[in-house]
C-alpha cells in the first residue's frame, strides 16, 4: 500500500504535541518522602503549595531537607514541572503559616550572606 | 538567474523546500527550542528549561522513576510521555523523529547540505569503516544511562549537543570546552554528513533497534528505475537505496530526500510492507 508523502509530517508533529500535552496534563511526582511512623498528636492535613525556586530535584531536595527538621511534618511531594508541593503535616502541632514561613527562610551562606531560594507564590 | 539541470532555479527549490512540511516542522520545533533556550537563559529563575522537552531525557530518568526513586534533575513526566511517543512514532514511521522533530538532527542536516556546495563533499565513508562505526552509539547509550543512574544526576550536560547548543553555551554545568567541542562536531558534519546522528547519537541507538521493525518503508521500483543513483546521493544518512527493493534498515529517517530527488516519478515511494526482508 502507497503512502502519501505529504501525510507523514502532520502526522509525526500532531503526535508529538499529544504526548506533550498527556505529560504536562498528568505529572507525577519528582520526589516522594514520608517521615513520619507514629500517629499524629491532631487531625493530619495536606496543603499544596506553588513554591518559586522549585525547579529540579536538587530544590527539591533542599526544600524536603528544610521540612524534615520541622516537627509535625509528616510528608512532602514535589512536582518540579508545576513548581508545587504537597505537604502532609500535623495540624496538632504546626499550621500552613508556619510551613511557608520555614520554606520562605533566606539561606545563609558560609560568608554569612543570606539569600532567598524560595517563595511561596500561591497556597491551595 | 541560472536554472538547475531539472529546470529549477535556486530560489524556487528554496521555495519548494519551504512548502515541504518537514521543513516546516524542522523550523517549529528549532524555533520553539530557540525561544525556551532564550527564555531559560535570560530568565534562570524562569519555569523555562530546555531539558523538559528532550525525549532522551525521558530514556534517562526511566530506570529511576519505575524504581520509584522520583525523576533526575530537572526532568518530569513529560520527558516519559515523548519518550513513549516517540518510541511509538518510530515504531510506525521509522526514525522520523530524527528528520523532522530533532533540532539537533536539523542542525546536523542543513551543515550536510552546506556540504554540498563545497568541491569533492560530502566524503563517503568506506561500507565497512561505517558499519562498524555505527555500533559506536550503543557503547556511548550505555555508558550515559549507568553513569547517570549513578551519579542520579545529567551529569553529560556538558557534552550534550541538544543542551549545549540550545542553552547557547551558558546552560548550568557547561563548560568552556562544550560549545567549541559541539561546533567541532557539527563542522566534520559539513564533509561526513549526520556524523554525531549516524555515530555517536545515544537516542538514535534507543531508536534504532524500533526503527527495524517499522512497517512504513521507501520502496524501489525496480522495473521503472534507471540506476542512476540519485537516491544514494540525496540520503544524508548514506544509505544504498538504489541496490534495495525496500529500504528495512533502522538507520532510515523517512526524511523522502531520496524519493524527491528521483528524477523518475512513482519509482521510489513510501509504502508498507514486511518489516524485515
Amino acid at each position: 500500500m502507497r503512502i502519501p508523502t505529504w501525510s507523514v509530517p502532520p502526522l509525526i508533529v500532531c503526535c508529538f504535541f499529544a504526548v506533550i500535552a498527556v505529560g504536562k496534563t498528568w505529572e507525577l511526582p519528582t520526589m516522594t518522602h514520608e517521615f513520619a511512623s507514629t500517629a499524629p498528636a491532631g487531625e493530619e492535613k495536606e496543603v499544596q503549595m506553588i513554591v518559586e525556586g522549585l525547579r529540579c530535584r536538587g530544590t527539591s531536595n533542599f526544600l524536603v531537607a528544610r521540612l524534615q527538621s520541622m516537627p509535625g511534618i509528616r510528608g512532602v511531594e514535589t512536582f518540579v514541572q508545576e513548581h508545587r508541593a504537597i505537604i502532609l503535616f500535623d495540624a496538632g502541632i504546626l499550621t500552613v503559616d508556619q510551613i511557608r514561613q520555614k520554606i520562605e527562610e533566606p539561606y545563609r551562606d558560609e560568608d554569612g550572606s543570606e539569600f532567598t531560594v524560595f517563595t511561596v507564590a500561591e497556597v491551595k | 538567474m541560472t536554472k538547475s539541470p531539472r529546470g529549477k532555479t535556486p530560489l524556487s527549490k528554496l521555495w519548494s523546500c519551504l512548502c515541504h512540511g518537514r521543513t516546516l516542522s524542522q523550523l517549529l520545533f528549532t524555533g520553539l527550542l530557540v525561544w525556551i533556550g532564550i527564555q531559560m537563559v535570560s530568565h534562570p529563575t524562569s519555569s523555562a528549561n530546555i531539558e523538559r522537552y528532550c525525549p532522551f531525557g525521558g530514556m534517562e530518568t526511566l530506570l529511576p522513576w519505575l524504581k520509584g526513586k522520583g525523576t533526575w534533575c530537572s526532568l518530569s513526566t513529560i520527558n516519559i510521555a515523548m519518550l513513549l511517543g516517540v518510541l511509538l512514532i518510530t515504531l510506525v514511521f521509522k526514525r522520523a523523529f530524527c528528520s523532522h522533530i530533532c533540532p539537533v538532527g536539523t542542525i546536523a542536516e542543513w551543515t550536510a547540505k552546506l556540504g554540498r556546495f563545497v568541491p569533492f563533499l560530502p566524503l563517503r565513508v568506506p561500507k565497512r569503516v561505517d558499519r562498524a562505526l555505527k555500533w559506536l552509539k550503543y557503547p556511548v547509550l550505555v555508558l550515559i544511562l549507568y553513569l547517570t543512574y549513578v551519579a542520579q544526576d545529567l551529569i553529560f550536560r556538558q557534552v550534550d549537543p541538544f543542551y549545549v547548543l540550545f542553552t547557547f553555551g551558558k546552560g548550568h554545568e557547561v563548560a568552556g570546552f562544550s560549545m567549541p567541542l559541539i561546533l567541532g562536531i557539527i563542522a566534520i558534519g559539513v564533509a561526513i554528513p549526520m556524523v554525531f546522528c549516524r555515530y555517536l547519537c545515544p537516542f538514535a541507538a534507543c531508536l534504532t533497534p524500533f526503527a527495524r521493525i517499522s512497517p512504513v518503508q521507501v520502496h524501489r521500483d525496480k522495473s521503472k528505475c534507471i540506476d542512476c543513483g540519485a537516491c544514494d546521493k540525496a540520503c544524508d544518512w548514506a544509505i544504498d537505496v538504489s541496490s534495495v527493493a525496500k529500504v528495512t534498515t533502522g538507520e532510515c529517517s523517512l526524511c523522502q530526500d531520496c524519493i524527491r530527488k528521483c528524477p523518475v516519478p512513482g519509482t521510489l515511494y513510501l509504502g508498507v510492507g514486511g518489516p524485515i526482508k
